[in-house]
Protein backbone atom coordinates (compact mmCIF):
# COMPACT_ATOMS: atom_id res chain seq x y z
CA UNK A 1 0.00 0.00 0.00
CA UNK A 2 1.30 3.57 -1.01
CA UNK A 3 2.34 5.30 2.06
CA UNK A 4 3.95 8.59 3.34
CA UNK A 5 5.84 6.76 6.26
CA UNK A 6 9.31 7.10 5.31
CA UNK A 7 8.44 11.12 5.06
CA UNK A 8 6.58 11.25 8.77
CA UNK A 9 9.54 9.34 9.89
CA UNK A 10 12.20 11.37 8.63
CA UNK A 11 10.63 15.06 9.65
CA UNK A 12 10.61 13.24 13.28
CA UNK A 13 14.13 12.08 12.84
CA UNK A 14 13.85 8.66 13.55
CA UNK A 15 15.25 5.73 12.47
CA UNK A 16 13.56 2.50 11.44
CA UNK A 17 14.34 0.59 14.94
CA UNK A 18 13.26 3.70 16.59
CA UNK A 19 9.60 3.75 14.96
CA UNK A 20 9.74 0.01 15.44
CA UNK A 21 10.83 0.41 19.27
CA UNK A 22 8.15 2.80 19.50
CA UNK A 23 5.10 1.12 18.03
CA UNK A 24 5.93 -2.64 19.41
CA UNK A 25 6.77 -4.49 15.96
CA UNK A 26 10.43 -5.40 14.80
CA UNK A 27 12.16 -3.05 12.45
CA UNK A 28 12.07 -5.28 9.34
CA UNK A 29 8.02 -5.05 9.53
CA UNK A 30 8.20 -1.18 9.51
CA UNK A 31 11.21 -1.72 6.42
CA UNK A 32 8.28 -4.09 4.72
CA UNK A 33 5.61 -1.47 5.19
CA UNK A 34 8.01 1.37 3.59
CA UNK A 35 8.87 -0.88 0.99
CA UNK A 36 5.14 -1.84 0.58
CA UNK A 37 5.97 -5.13 0.54
CA UNK A 38 3.77 -5.72 3.66
CA UNK A 39 0.09 -4.00 4.92
CA UNK A 40 -0.20 -3.38 8.24
CA UNK A 41 -3.65 -4.24 10.51
CA UNK A 42 -5.60 -1.41 11.43
CA UNK A 43 -4.56 -1.84 14.73
CA UNK A 44 -0.63 -1.05 13.71
CA UNK A 45 -1.68 1.47 10.85
CA UNK A 46 -3.95 3.42 13.54
CA UNK A 47 -0.92 2.91 16.32
CA UNK A 48 1.42 4.71 13.10
CA UNK A 49 -1.00 7.59 12.52
CA UNK A 50 -1.37 8.32 16.44
CA UNK A 51 2.38 8.38 17.14
CA UNK A 52 2.52 10.68 14.28
CA UNK A 53 -0.45 12.69 15.30
CA UNK A 54 -1.84 12.49 11.82
CA UNK A 55 -5.07 10.92 10.68
CA UNK A 56 -4.90 7.13 8.93
CA UNK A 57 -5.35 8.55 5.50
CA UNK A 58 -2.74 10.61 5.53
CA UNK A 59 -0.27 8.03 6.72
CA UNK A 60 -1.73 5.32 4.11
CA UNK A 61 -3.41 5.53 0.71
CA UNK A 62 -4.52 2.54 -0.77
CA UNK A 63 -4.71 3.47 -4.16
CA UNK A 64 -2.10 2.58 -6.45
CA UNK A 65 -0.81 5.37 -8.60
CA UNK A 66 -2.27 3.17 -11.69
CA UNK A 67 -5.60 3.43 -10.07
CA UNK A 68 -6.05 7.61 -10.24
CA UNK B 1 20.86 -17.11 41.26
CA UNK B 2 20.07 -14.15 38.34
CA UNK B 3 17.40 -11.88 39.08
CA UNK B 4 15.72 -10.53 35.52
CA UNK B 5 13.17 -7.56 35.77
CA UNK B 6 11.36 -7.82 32.20
CA UNK B 7 9.59 -4.52 33.65
CA UNK B 8 12.61 -2.42 32.68
CA UNK B 9 12.63 -3.91 29.59
CA UNK B 10 10.83 -2.14 26.34
CA UNK B 11 8.50 -4.49 24.41
CA UNK B 12 10.94 -5.60 21.76
CA UNK B 13 13.15 -6.44 24.20
CA UNK B 14 10.86 -8.38 26.67
CA UNK B 15 10.00 -10.11 22.98
CA UNK B 16 13.71 -10.73 22.40
CA UNK B 17 14.29 -12.14 26.19
CA UNK B 18 11.03 -14.76 25.49
CA UNK B 19 12.26 -16.18 22.40
CA UNK B 20 15.76 -16.87 23.37
CA UNK B 21 14.68 -18.26 26.89
CA UNK B 22 12.58 -20.22 24.59
CA UNK B 23 15.04 -21.58 22.24
CA UNK B 24 17.36 -22.24 25.37
CA UNK B 25 15.09 -24.76 27.16
CA UNK B 26 15.15 -26.49 23.21
CA UNK B 27 18.55 -26.32 22.96
CA UNK B 28 19.10 -27.54 26.05
CA UNK B 29 16.83 -30.39 25.22
CA UNK B 30 18.34 -31.31 22.33
CA UNK B 31 21.53 -31.45 23.80
CA UNK B 32 20.71 -33.29 26.36
CA UNK B 33 18.87 -35.89 24.41
CA UNK B 34 21.95 -36.64 21.82
CA UNK B 35 24.61 -36.87 24.64
CA UNK B 36 22.32 -38.92 26.91
CA UNK B 37 21.67 -40.80 23.60
CA UNK B 38 25.58 -41.38 23.24
CA UNK B 39 26.39 -41.99 26.78
CA UNK B 40 23.38 -44.34 27.05
CA UNK B 41 20.83 -42.95 29.30
CA UNK B 42 18.18 -43.15 27.23
CA UNK B 43 15.37 -42.91 29.18
CA UNK B 44 16.59 -40.14 31.29
CA UNK B 45 17.71 -38.44 28.14
CA UNK B 46 14.04 -38.10 26.46
CA UNK B 47 12.63 -36.97 30.00
CA UNK B 48 15.04 -34.08 29.62
CA UNK B 49 14.23 -33.37 25.83
CA UNK B 50 10.55 -33.61 26.44
CA UNK B 51 11.01 -30.93 29.54
CA UNK B 52 12.90 -29.05 27.07
CA UNK B 53 10.32 -29.10 24.65
CA UNK B 54 7.41 -28.45 27.40
CA UNK B 55 9.03 -25.65 28.82
CA UNK B 56 9.55 -24.15 25.16
CA UNK B 57 5.74 -24.41 24.90
CA UNK B 58 5.17 -23.14 28.24
CA UNK B 59 6.51 -20.48 27.63
CA UNK B 60 5.06 -19.91 24.55
CA UNK B 61 1.73 -20.25 25.53
CA UNK B 62 1.73 -19.54 29.05
CA UNK B 63 3.16 -16.01 28.90
CA UNK B 64 0.52 -12.95 27.90
CA UNK B 65 3.14 -11.60 25.73
CA UNK B 66 2.78 -11.37 22.02
CA UNK B 67 6.23 -12.95 21.45
CA UNK B 68 5.78 -12.40 17.20
CA UNK B 69 5.01 -9.45 15.98
CA UNK B 70 2.04 -9.22 13.24
CA UNK B 71 3.78 -9.45 9.97
CA UNK B 72 6.10 -12.74 11.62
CA UNK B 73 2.71 -14.06 12.83
CA UNK B 74 1.45 -13.49 8.86
CA UNK B 75 4.49 -14.93 7.28
CA UNK B 76 4.06 -18.08 9.57
CA UNK B 77 0.59 -18.45 8.43
CA UNK B 78 1.56 -17.93 4.40
CA UNK B 79 4.34 -20.42 5.07
CA UNK B 80 1.81 -23.10 6.62
CA UNK B 81 -0.61 -22.39 4.15
CA UNK B 82 2.01 -23.10 1.52
CA UNK B 83 2.84 -26.28 3.16
CA UNK B 84 -0.41 -27.97 3.58
CA UNK B 85 -0.93 -26.64 -0.43
CA UNK B 86 1.99 -28.68 -1.01
CA UNK B 87 0.75 -31.77 0.99
CA UNK B 88 -2.52 -31.28 -0.38
CA UNK B 89 -0.71 -31.82 -4.16
CA UNK B 90 0.84 -35.01 -3.24
CA UNK B 91 -2.03 -36.70 -1.57
CA UNK B 92 -4.18 -35.91 -4.71
CA UNK B 93 -1.76 -35.94 -7.63
CA UNK B 94 0.37 -39.18 -5.44
CA UNK B 95 -2.25 -41.24 -4.15
CA UNK B 96 -4.01 -41.80 -7.19
CA UNK B 97 -1.22 -42.82 -9.07
CA UNK B 98 -0.26 -45.32 -6.48
CA UNK B 99 -3.92 -46.57 -5.92
CA UNK B 100 -3.39 -46.45 -10.00
CA UNK B 101 -0.31 -48.38 -9.81
CA UNK B 102 -1.54 -50.74 -7.32
CA UNK B 103 -4.42 -51.86 -9.14
CA UNK B 104 -2.46 -52.04 -12.61
CA UNK B 105 0.21 -54.32 -11.17
CA UNK B 106 2.48 -52.02 -12.72
CA UNK B 107 4.07 -50.99 -9.17
CA UNK B 108 3.85 -52.27 -5.52
CA UNK B 109 4.50 -49.46 -3.33
CA UNK B 110 6.40 -49.91 -0.16
CA UNK B 111 4.83 -49.38 3.11
CA UNK B 112 6.49 -46.62 3.79
CA UNK B 113 5.27 -44.75 0.85
CA UNK B 114 1.55 -45.85 2.24
CA UNK B 115 2.73 -45.25 5.39
CA UNK B 116 3.36 -41.39 3.86
CA UNK B 117 -0.09 -41.33 2.01
CA UNK B 118 -1.78 -42.29 5.31
CA UNK B 119 -0.32 -39.33 7.11
CA UNK B 120 -0.91 -37.11 4.71
CA UNK B 121 -4.67 -37.84 5.03
CA UNK B 122 -4.47 -37.65 9.05
CA UNK B 123 -3.15 -34.28 8.10
CA UNK B 124 -5.86 -33.37 6.06
CA UNK B 125 -8.29 -34.76 8.23
CA UNK B 126 -6.57 -32.50 11.18
CA UNK B 127 -6.52 -29.72 9.31
CA UNK B 128 -9.91 -30.04 8.00
CA UNK B 129 -11.35 -30.94 12.07
CA UNK B 130 -9.70 -27.74 13.09
CA UNK B 131 -10.46 -25.45 10.57
CA UNK B 132 -14.65 -26.75 10.84
CA UNK B 133 -14.17 -26.02 14.44
CA UNK B 134 -12.75 -22.23 13.88
CA UNK B 135 -15.37 -21.70 11.45
CA UNK B 136 -17.85 -21.94 13.71
CA UNK B 137 -16.40 -19.87 16.39
CA UNK B 138 -15.81 -16.73 13.77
Amino acid sequence: MNNELPEYRADAGLSQADLAERVGVTRQTINAIERERYDPSLELAFDLADHFDCRIEDLFDPESEEER
Amino acid sequence: MIGINTDTMNQLETRRFYRRLMGACLAVGIVAYVVGLLLGYIILSTAVYWAGFLGMVGIWKGTSIELYDEREQQIELEASRWTLEVFAYMLVLGGSVLFAFEATGYYDAPPELWGAFYAYCALSLVFGAIYTVHRHRS
